[in-house]
């Protein structure tokens, strides 16, 4: 039994259990922001915010093994490019007039060129590299995932604690603005919490595909749910399931964990848009 | 002047280049009932915004309750077009109603108090039954009706509507009528129509924006035929300025 292989090795390998941990972690996370995300339709954001990561994330590594500077760990990198790409795009959205998808593209872009940039003066980058961009489970230290643990409670806890001013801020931010609440203080607040987020997430799917773990998740908890703390919870059930799910599945079948993830949220999220035509067109 | 619920001098208002109002002047007193009319793009909503605070007049001055409009927005109820909101948002009838309590509210849930407040106004447009399906599923009319229980949990002195009857059959425009009359008792009642020709027998005051701002009497439809087609319920403008193109 494939599965059964899958739970005896977490009892045996500690790197095992860390991505299992992390994974369940992200999914929380997951869950809550990715719910504000789709309905605000800010995936682009969370998108160009995912890539930006990946030059705090060279940065990080660089100085880390060329200056010896130990505490540069990529997830701090990480961490630190992902806050200051979604307040240059959040400030970009509520202030400039300029392009909004313009900028985050070239944000996406440039991001991406300083990490591959910083990565490649960096001895033995490659294997990083793709590690960074496809997701690597054994990357998940102990020292990450304390680091996870912590984000995923200031993104829960602020997410909760919020939940009305963000609901009507994402429903109808002029009628927010109207009962005076900070409208731009919390769209900035809700761009910091998706680049926790996708901190969180990188470790589990890697860079190139966290948007779809950002989304699927809650896309198909959209299909049952009427409120949106109802899609909150079944999102994060949905994807602590789907990345699980994936984790076992590559580790009986020795396929990349992050892809595998992706692919099975996508098939479910096909069979459930599939079934539900197919419910509807039955009673008639 | 407390009796003098809107205050609106001399003011203009321009998208960059393009001057959407000019130099125009509104005074609304209190538990007047007044339909803003005009043309399409000819300034409606632009007005309205300006009296909620969210633009600021190139010129001119506002004062709604003798206050600046940002400081008077918490005695105001505001309706947008529902056309505006995402109709594919998971929320709750209640959820949105709650939405007026939100001045009232520090941080975590709402609370009893505000929860009452909140289905007393459902109460009010005839909704308590509805309070917990998804906004999603109602119908045009029923929306409408969920954004005005909205605007009423606010507790307000004044209400603003933009177009309130908007994709409403003439049924539930009267309905609709119906229900601002009563609560023209206790609040003033200002609305955006994009109707130039008729408006309900309940509008007191008519003001008509097109680039320029008139304020119009209220005449009786005299024709038989008028009548059948608009409904009973609807009155004529007399246009006395005609050479205000449009309006």
């Amino acid at each position: 039994m494939p599965m059964s292989d899958f739970f005896n090795a977490l009892t045996e390998h500690s790197f095992l259990r860390n991505a299992l941990l992390s994974a369940i972690l992200a999914s929380i996370a997951c869950g809550v922001v990715g719910t504000y995300v789709v309905t605000r339709r800010i995936t682009y954001i969370a998108g160009g915010i995912a890539h930006c990561v990946l030059g705090g994330m060279g940065a990080a590594l660089y100085f880390q093994e060329v200056y010896g500077w130990t505490w540069a760990e990529p997830i701090l990198g990480a961490l630190v490019a992902a806050i200051i790409a979604a307040m240059i795009i959040g400030l970009v959205s509520l202030r400039a007039r300029e392009r909004e998808d313009t900028v985050i593209g070239a944000l996406w872009a440039i991001g991406m060129a300083i990490g591959i940039l910083f990565l490649f003066k960096t001895p033995g980058y490659n294997s990083d590299l793709m590690s960074y961009l496809f997701g690597n489970f054994l990357m998940v230290r102990d020292f990450d995932l304390q680091v996870l643990v912590i984000l995923d409670i200031v993104v829960v806890l602020a997410g909760l604690v919020f939940y009305n001013q963000f609901l009507a801020v994402c429903f109808d931010d002029e009628f927010a603005r109207l009962r005076g609440l900070p409208v731009e203080l919390y769209y900035l607040a809700l761009l910091g919490l998706t680049a926790l987020t996708v901190v969180l997430l990188i470790s589990v799917v890697g860079i190139v595909m966290v948007i779809a773990l950002l989304t699927l998740p809650v896309a198909i908890a959209g299909h049952f749910s009427r409120t949106l703390w109802q899609m909150m919870l079944m999102a994060s059930a949905l994807s602590m399931a789907l990345t699980t799910g994936g984790l076992a599945l590559s580790f009986d079948s020795d396929l990349p964990t992050g892809a595998t993830t992706i692919a099975l949220a996508g098939l479910v999220y096909l069979v459930v848009l599939g079934g539900r035509r197919f419910l509807r067109k039955k009673p008639r | 002047m407390e009796s003098d619920v809107i205050q609106v001098e001399n003011v203009s208002f321009a998208y960059g280049p393009s001057l959407v109002l000019s130099r125009a002047s509104v005074k609304i007193t209190q538990n007047d009932f007044a339909c803003i009319i005009g043309p399409n793009g000819g300034g409606k909503t632009t007005l309205l915004k300006l009296m909620l605070g969210l633009l600021e007049p190139t010129e001119g001055n506002i004062r709604i309750f003798g206050m600046p409009t940002k400081q008077a927005r918490n005695r105001i109820g505001y309706m947008p077009q529902h056309a505006q909101l995402d109709l594919q948002f998971p929320v709750s009838v209640l959820d949105v109603v709650l939405m007026g309590r939100l001045g009232h509210t520090t941080l975590g849930p709402y609370g009893r108090a505000n929860r009452a407040k909140a289905r007393e106004a459902l109460e009010t447009v005839g909704l308590r039954d509805l309070r917990s399906r998804p906004f999603s599923s109602l119908s045009g009319g029923q929306r409408q009706r969920v954004l005005i229980a909205r605007a009423l949990a606010c507790e307000p002195d004044l209400l603003l509507l933009d177009e309130p009857t908007s994709n409403l059959d003439l049924g539930s425009q009267n309905d609709l009528y119906e229900l601002l009359n009563n609560l023209n008792r206790e609040m003033t009642v200002v609305l955006v129509s994009h109707d130039v020709a008729f408006v309900s027998k309940f509008v007191k005051t008519v003001v008509c924006v097109n680039r320029s701002v008139d304020m119009h009497p209220v005449k009786e439809i005299a024709g038989d035929f008028i009548s059948e087609m608009y409904g009973r319920d609807m009155r004529m403008i007399m246009h006395e300025h005609a050479h205000n193109s449009g309006c």
